[in-house]
């Protein structure tokens, strides 16, 4: 819209006159900092019943692109439980990182299954490196008491008629709140679809493939008061988006509540006779404070950050003396099916990618 | 506390009271040549050292004992009087002073110094009008603001500003006073100059910290700038221009000794000059666009005396910014006629302050004397957009417009009153009460088309807030014996917003030992609160700036300041001060991390943290105030923090205007009455900043992967404000070359800011070294980079006073 653009470019046009001034006054000082070694960075989520899995990487420091950072293959996890040592970790091998191929990861599994109720930590000792440790509590699962659908037509501007609309799912998932104590959660959705991949018109044949795709349905929630964090409303500014669906108990302390989300649909065009299904997972997770401190300060860091006008986000980390994070996550699901999956005898091809 | 307080003043005034038999004198004080009351003269008996200083209305009531009396009045840049008699009853005695013609006149040294050293007010700096227009400036536009930035104590924002951070607090704890009038915002250009016309300025002072108790509504300083109230004698005026402004003064009587004026004005002008250019650029282009930015600020003041002892005063400012971008475009090469069509596009950006004040001074009696007033504070915010497009070959027209508007409206009546019991003695008390209109900010939207179904007209963000606040205060300065005096008060505050009231009670105290002639020691208490907040980035200095007030969820802030400090004039010619100070700051507001300046103001509470502040320091002042050359030296050494629960993750972190070491020199020169010169010279430690030097991938986890702004890396800034920017000096040098002509005096000002062109830090980035490509050896790499703002910047300007 012109008044959009018109606004945008005058506080551009500030911006741009200030740095007209200083861009003649530019110059390249030094760095002192002293000696920076690179950070180790944790990435861990336990879950209940799951091996842990502890991903080891490397910070880089801005100024030096081609930084070789030492390596962490040959690094000491050790994990203790409730204070107590119980294993080092098993290096199983190296991961890129699945969005930024110029990092890897280092894998390492225990051999012990994550219980809720205790307290873990994830201590690292690698040559090159300080030595870093981190702690998090596994909390209990926080049940879902019922979920309700209902079909519905999704107007997203309902200012404009004509707008194209489309069919959703509209789900009312209901728990209880525990009391006492504070809680932190995730709304988790994905849904699963099987897509015939021949003409319908002629009989299914076997020897054609189903395509399966798994989709994360990201900010999922957004319209329910209490996932729905906006801040405000604003023509200037790059809004915050509350992508993990993430939310604390503070308005519902101890509650029954029932969250709204919705989930899209495809009325009619799912043939169950062509093996076409969708399957829908949604999860309510119970997470570590330490978690949720991550994904919302993460989030907030992405899009806040090169913004001249706001003040930049820290990254929450519970790493001492590295970044990342170790948390802990139970969660709570139910799944609604259109169609079976898988089923035997049907030739399933799968996305390389999930979505 | 307050009750005990009270009855502690209660019983010492009786005691005083009744001590001895006594007589007053009282009267006004006043330049002969103009008629102008002077404020902050000194009058004291020399014999027994009893003495007071005129009020903020030139009046004074000094009650001495029966007999022969030697009463001097002495203030900076007139010759003292002195004056013997025998006081046998109450006497009214009005003094004029002339201006002072020797910059050598020893008796005055000691006058001065005697206001320094004997006064219980610490923390308080009286700035001299006079001179700070011989200090070189930015583009040669005097300004009461970038003077208060050279004193210690008080730290300056970003390069150019006017802004001021005192003694650790921030940029909403300081109170604008403009002839007893909140001003709210105080700056013009983004920040660059003040709304303050020192054409129209008669005094100015700056308290930051021991405030007496009838200052409140801030926490950290009260910057109190009187207007001149217009020459009764005769017709006078300047004129000035200079590179950005000019400005006219005119002064001079209505009634002759009865009734006076003055009228300023100034308005910038780059607009106009720049428009030939513009037009220029735009000769072979069909968009045609043009844009232009100018300020202008009016201040206005009359007053009347009906009697001795009444007089009525009425004045005004009024002041704004504009800025304007304006486009218009024709496409007419469709092949299809019905799709030519004409554009224009206007985006205005305006603010600023209306302000005016009616005061009524009656004195009662020769020991009472009051002031009543009724104010009016008004601060605008404005923002529009229009959007027009018009079919050249049908009557389809369709238009966007788009507002957003915010802003505070004060009115405000109060009386004080100054009682003069004894000559060791005197009391202010007063009370007040402001109706605060708040605006937060609201956005108007309308889309007309011939298209009716499309039309729409909506507003939305918030809607006015109102708010009362009710002040009563009460002050008593005592002299305990010969070395010990004390100002000790209570400033009571009552604010009521939104079926919510708050309550502050607010001691003061300040004490005054006189450790001998020329050397005393003092000692300050003072608690502080406001009722208001202001929203407001750290990064940049802009009029989207919204005063709110507290709110149930945001409490008052609240301000505990001690002070110790110690003055000396044993140096011939220089006084020097000390002072220590420890300041702690609760409720503080600061926006959330990512969250920005902009938008509805909608949702506001939610952007902001509460947190905690804490300061501490030390400041030194030398100041040589007479002679051919006069000016201060002034140095602090401090440390200022901050806590917030959601900030930094809970840790204390440093703010934003921390500056371990702050000095400025300030000179002045005066050769003959044709020449002199002024030099500034600051000093200051970098600024804190939040940068990263490392980088980090994220979450890399089945269903934790980013989905926004997908394959972005992290940045591992460790703390807020973990880096200091390069230290930030800079000299400035100016010469004034008057003559006298037939009419008047003509001055031509030639300053130089920034004489050898240091390039100090605005902004800091990490950015690629752009070298050489061709160079074998060319490697991309990212450096840091430094943006300045303002490298040597001559200026010439030419006034003339008749």
């Amino acid at each position: 819209m012109s008044f959009i653009r018109g606004t945008d470019k005058f506080l551009i046009f500030i911006f741009a006159l200030l740095m007209l001034v200083s861009t003649s006054c530019e110059t390249i000082i030094d760095f002192n900092k002293g000696d920076i070694k690179p950070k180790i960075v944790i990435y861990s989520v336990l879950m209940p019943d799951s091996l842990i899995i502890v991903r080891l990487g490397s910070s880089t420091p801005v100024f030096e692109p081609d930084f070789k950072a030492p390596k962490l293959n040959n690094a000491e996890v050790k994990l203790f439980v409730n204070d107590n040592y119980v294993e080092s970790l098993q290096y199983i091998g190296r991961n890129q990182s699945e969005y930024n191929h110029t990092y890897s990861f280092e894998e390492f599994q225990s051999r012990m299954k994550a219980n809720p109720h205790d307290n873990y930590r994830v201590e690292v000792e690698a040559s090159g490196y300080e030595s870093v440790s981190a702690n998090c509590f596994l909390p209990n699962t926080v049940e879902i008491i019922s979920i309700d659908t209902s079909h519905a037509f999704y107007q997203p501007d309902p200012s404009w008629p004509d707008a194209p609309s489309w069919s959703v799912i509209n789900c009312k998932l209901k728990f209880k709140d525990p009391p006492d104590i504070e809680n932190y959660y995730r709304l988790y959705a994905s849904y699963t679809t099987g897509r015939y991949s021949s003409d319908k018109s002629q009989p299914y044949s076997p020897e054609r493939p189903v395509y399966v795709e798994k989709h994360v349905l990201w900010g999922v929630g957004g319209g329910d008061p209490i996932i729905n964090t906006k801040q405000e409303e604003s023509f200037f500014e790059d809004e915050i988006y509350n992508e993990y669906s993430i939310f604390t108990d503070e308005l519902i302390s101890g509650k029954e509540y029932t969250l709204r989300l919705a989930v899209p649909n495809w009325p009619g065009s799912i043939d169950t006779a062509y093996h076409e299904f969708v399957h829908y997972h949604i999860e309510l997770q119970s997470i570590s404070r330490d978690l949720y401190l991550y994904l919302r300060s993460s989030s907030a860091h992405r899009v806040k950050e090169g913004n001249f006008f706001s003040e930049p986000v820290l990254v929450y980390s519970n790493v001492e003396n590295g970044l990342g994070i170790l948390g802990g996550s139970f969660a709570s699901s139910r799944d609604l099916k259109i169609g079976t999956y898988p089923v035997e005898g049907v030739n399933y091809q799968y996305s390389e990618y999930d979505y | 506390m307050g009750k005990s307080l009270f009855s502690i003043l209660f019983f010492i005034s009786i005691f005083l009271g009744l001590s001895g038999q006594k007589h007053i004198i009282s009267g006004y004080i006043s330049d002969k040549t103009s008629g102008e009351r002077l404020i902050g003269t000194n009058i004291y008996e020399i014999e027994s050292l009893i003495g007071t200083i005129t009020n903020n209305y030139g009046f004074y009531s000094l009650s001495l004992p029966k007999g022969p009396v030697w009463v001097m009045v002495s203030y900076l840049g007139y010759k003292s009087v002195l004056l013997d008699f025998d006081l046998v009853k109450d006497t009214t005695i009005s003094f004029v002073l002339e201006p002072s013609s020797s910059e050598i006149e020893e008796i005055t040294i000691i006058a001065t110094n005697r206001s320094n050293l004997e006064t219980t007010q610490m923390s308080m700096i009286d700035i001299p009008v006079e001179k700070f227009k011989n200090l070189p400036v930015l583009l040669g536009e005097a300004d009461v603001m970038k003077i208060i930035q050279l004193l210690p104590g008080v730290q300056s924002g970003t390069e150019g500003s006017t802004g001021i951070y005192v003694r650790g607090g921030g940029p909403d704890q300081n109170l604008f006073l403009l002839d007893g009038v909140p001003v709210y915002n105080a700056s013009h250009l983004f920040g660059f100059f003040s709304v303050f016309n020192p054409d129209a300025v008669k005094s100015v002072q700056l308290y930051k910290g021991g405030f007496p108790a009838r200052y409140g509504e801030r926490l950290s300083s009260v910057v109190d700038i009187r207007m001149k109230e217009g020459n009764e004698k005769e017709t006078h005026g300047s004129f000035s221009t200079g590179i950005i402004a000019s400005k006219l003064s005119l002064e001079g009587p209505l009634i002759k000794n009865k009734s006076s004026y003055i009228i300023s004005g100034r308005r910038t002008y780059i607009d106009i000059l720049s428009m030939p250019f513009q037009t220029a650029a735009n000769k072979n282009y069909d968009s045609k666009t043009y844009g232009g930015y100018y300020f202008y600020d009016l201040n206005g003041k009359v007053n009347y005396k009906f009697s001795d002892k009444n007089r009525v005063f009425l004045s005004a400012y009024l002041g704004s910014d504009k800025a304007y971008l304006k486009d218009t475009y024709k496409s007419d090469y469709s092949n299809n006629p019905d799709d030519w069509y004409e554009s224009k596009e206007k985006i205005g950006l305006g603010w600023g302050n209306i302000i005016s004040a009616l005061r009524w001074n009656y004195l009662i009696n020769n020991r009472l004397f009051s002031n009543t007033t009724i104010t009016y504070s008004r601060y605008n915010f404005d923002i529009d957009n229009e959007f027009t497009e018009k079919k050249l070959n049908s009557n389809e027209n369709s238009r966007d417009y788009f507002r957003y508007y915010s802003g505070i409206q004060d009115f405000t009546t109060k009386v004080d009153f100054d009682y003069f019991p004894s000559g060791s003695h005197s009391i202010k008390f007063g009370a007040a009460w402001t109706y605060h209109n708040f605006k937060p900010g609201v956005t108007s939207f309308s889309f007309d088309s011939e298209d009716i179904e499309s039309m729409l007209d909506t507003i939305f963000g918030n809607q006015s807030i109102f708010a009362r606040e009710y002040v009563a205060y009460i002050e008593d300065k005592i002299s305990i014996s010969s070395r010990i005096s004390m100002n000790a008060g209570l400033h009571t505050a009552a604010f009521n917003v939104q079926d919510t009231a708050y309550f502050s009670f607010q001691p003061r105290i300040s004490l005054l030992f006189m450790a001998g002639k020329k050397i005393s020691f003092k000692a300050s208490y003072s608690k502080m609160s406001q009722f208001v907040h202001l929203l407001t980035t750290s990064s940049v200095n802009l009029p989207t700036d919204l005063w709110l007030p507290v709110t149930r969820k945001l409490l008052p802030p609240v301000a505990h300041q001690f002070a110790l400090g110690a003055n000396s004039s044993m140096f011939r010619h220089f006084d020097v001060s000390l002072e220590l100070f420890y300041k702690t700051m609760d409720n503080l507001i600061e926006y959330k991390e990512g969250a920005g300046f902009t938008g509805t103001g909608k949702g506001w509470e939610s952007k902001v943290e509460r947190g905690k502040g804490k300061a501490y320091g030390a400041e030194v002042l030398i100041e040589k105030t007479k002679g051919k050359t006069t000016g201060w030296l002034g140095y602090t050494l401090s440390k200022t923090d901050r806590e917030f629960e959601n900030l930094n993750f809970g840790k204390v972190f440093p703010a934003k205007y921390d500056r371990r070491h702050d000095v400025s020199l300030a000179i002045t020169h005066k050769f003959n009455e044709k020449r002199d010169i002024g030099l500034v010279w600051v000093y200051g430690t970098g600024n804190a900043t939040t940068l990263g030097y490392m980088t980090f991938p994220a979450a890399s986890l089945p269903n934790y992967l980013p989905n926004f702004y997908y394959g972005q890396d992290l940045v591992d800034y460790e703390s807020r404000n973990n880096f200091r920017m390069p230290s930030y000096h800079r000299l400035d040098l100016g010469a004034n070359f008057h003559k006298q002509k037939k009419n008047g005096v003509r001055t031509w000002t030639i300053s130089v800011y920034n004489a050898y062109s240091r390039k100090n830090p605005f902004i800091l980035n990490w950015d690629y070294d752009y070298g050489d490509y061709s160079s074998p050896s060319y490697s991309e790499k990212k450096v840091l980079k430094q943006y300045s703002l303002f490298p040597i910047i001559p200026s010439v300007a030419y006034s003339f006073q008749f």
